[in-house]
């Protein structure tokens, strides 16, 4: 079994399950899961970061349904195989997901989007450049 | 260990209680699946501890049903009491024993008392120093968490907990907060928790029930309540449209600056129809439960007045 990074915030106004398939989609899109690795049963996930088996079930089952993981009967689940137009298919929704608040933010300043996308490979070609 | 019990452990039918002329619970429902934390919420003197009371056998109701571990609350046998786990607002103690006369006394009346949990939990709460001293030279806070103790250690099916952790700093919080989510996650035990402290209810229920008029008037996971209840930031031409705020989707709305602040049971799709219908941009945060619960109460902002 792969230990796999969950960093879960129960005060945050994101349901907990959903945070589970946030970031086992996202490890899964960036490559750090792969196809055939196995993950924690919802047992040893819910001790491990203190959260209810019944949560923990309810993410996998959200995972299952999107293609990301295989549940087998009496075996532990996997991270699905998938096509490699299907991988380059989710990591452009991650970035999705993790840009869209961008976009509200940029129509909120009036930025024109030509200027936004500047901006926004400026950050890509000077990705170390601390405190901006 | 909990193979015999029903699927709800709780399970109320118009239950009424009055004090007085008050009716404090007023034709209550509720059911309380096995193996879930849920968070009883409610404001000062709304009937939460008199509704624990009730569950537990020790306030008889007027009128309506009460089923706890699958038997009437009011004549719960051994069986059901030695699968029950409650610690009490006040945490009732007795005083003139010794801590660890204390434990021994309780030990011997509880047939599934897990002595090794007891020794977990003593190094846990920070109670083997005290072990000599009497109950009554404990501070509020060892007080609290000896009761809490007492109340885990036989391992019951069933915990209820009246503001079990009024008295702790934010450590000993955190340590006794996570010892009943153990339970929980190790023992698939059922949990149901009062406090004021949103956060601290926040940290290990699965589960909210808010209490308010005498009845549950909310009762889901938490998760599915973040998930449809949110907060919305609406900016563009139209905000002070009236219209917006009477979308039926609509809880509460209030201006701010230039922006719409909404309260909304709402997700996805809606939130692009309001785009597309008004050309707005939404900008969407999602409630913690502190934020969340006056929106649940409905006591959150007013109506608009635009």
């Amino acid at each position: 079994m792969v230990p796999f990074l969950c960093l879960l915030d129960r005060h945050s106004g994101e349901p907990v399950y959903r945070q589970i398939v946030d970031q086992v989609r996202f490890q899964v899109a960036s490559g750090s899961l792969t196809a055939g690795d196995e993950l924690p049963s919802t047992r040893a996930f819910g001790a491990e970061h203190g959260v209810n088996p019944m949560t923990v079930s309810k993410a996998y089952a959200e995972l299952e349904r999107i293609g990301v993981i295989e549940r087998r009967p009496g075996l532990p689940s996997v991270v699905a195989a998938q096509r490699p137009e299907e991988s380059a298919a989710n990591v452009q929704e991650e970035l999705r997901r993790v840009l869209r608040p961008s976009v509200t933010v940029v129509r909120q300043l009036g930025v024109e989007p030509e200027e936004a996308v500047r901006v926004l490979r400026g950050l890509l070609d000077a990705p170390d450049q601390p405190g901006d | 260990m909990n193979d015999h019990l029903p699927d709800s452990l709780v399970s109320i039918r118009q239950l009424t209680l009055t004090r007085g002329d008050k009716a404090v619970l007023d034709g209550l429902d509720w059911t309380v699946p096995r193996g879930t934390a849920t968070g009883l919420l409610g404001r000062n003197g709304s009937g939460k501890t008199s509704l624990m009371h009730t569950l537990l056998g020790l306030i008889v109701s007027e009128e309506g049903t009460c089923t706890t571990l699958g038997q009437d609350a009011r004549s719960l046998d051994d069986d059901a009491n030695e699968r029950l786990g409650f610690v009490d607002q006040h945490y009732q103690l007795i005083d003139w024993m010794r801590v660890d006369q204390h434990v021994h006394y309780v030990e011997r009346m509880r047939a599934r008392w897990d002595t090794d949990l007891q020794g977990r939990l003593l190094d846990a709460f920070d109670l083997r120093e005290s072990a000599g001293l009497r109950v009554g030279a404990l501070s509020p806070g060892a007080r609290q968490r000896l009761s809490v103790l007492l109340a885990l250690c036989h391992r019951p099916d069933l915990i209820v907990l009246d503001e079990p952790v009024s008295a702790q700093d934010p450590i000993f919080r955190k340590v006794v907060l996570d010892a009943l989510r153990a339970r929980v996650i190790e023992d698939g035990a059922t949990l149901i928790l009062s406090s004021h402290v949103l956060r601290d209810v926040e940290s290990i229920v699965d589960r909210v029930a808010v209490l308010d008029g005498g009845r549950i008037t909310i009762d889901a996971e938490l998760d599915a309540m973040k998930e449809s209840y949110q907060q919305w930031i609406v900016v563009g031409a139209a905000t002070s449209s009236e219209e917006i705020a009477q979308l039926p989707f609509v809880i509460s709305s209030e201006r701010i600056g230039g922006a719409l602040s909404l309260h909304v049971r709402a997700g996805e799709a809606e939130r692009r129809e309001l785009e597309s219908r008004f050309s707005v941009s939404v900008e969407v945060k999602s409630l913690d439960l502190e934020r969340l619960f006056p929106v649940l109460l409905g006591v959150s902002p007013k109506a608009v007045t635009a």
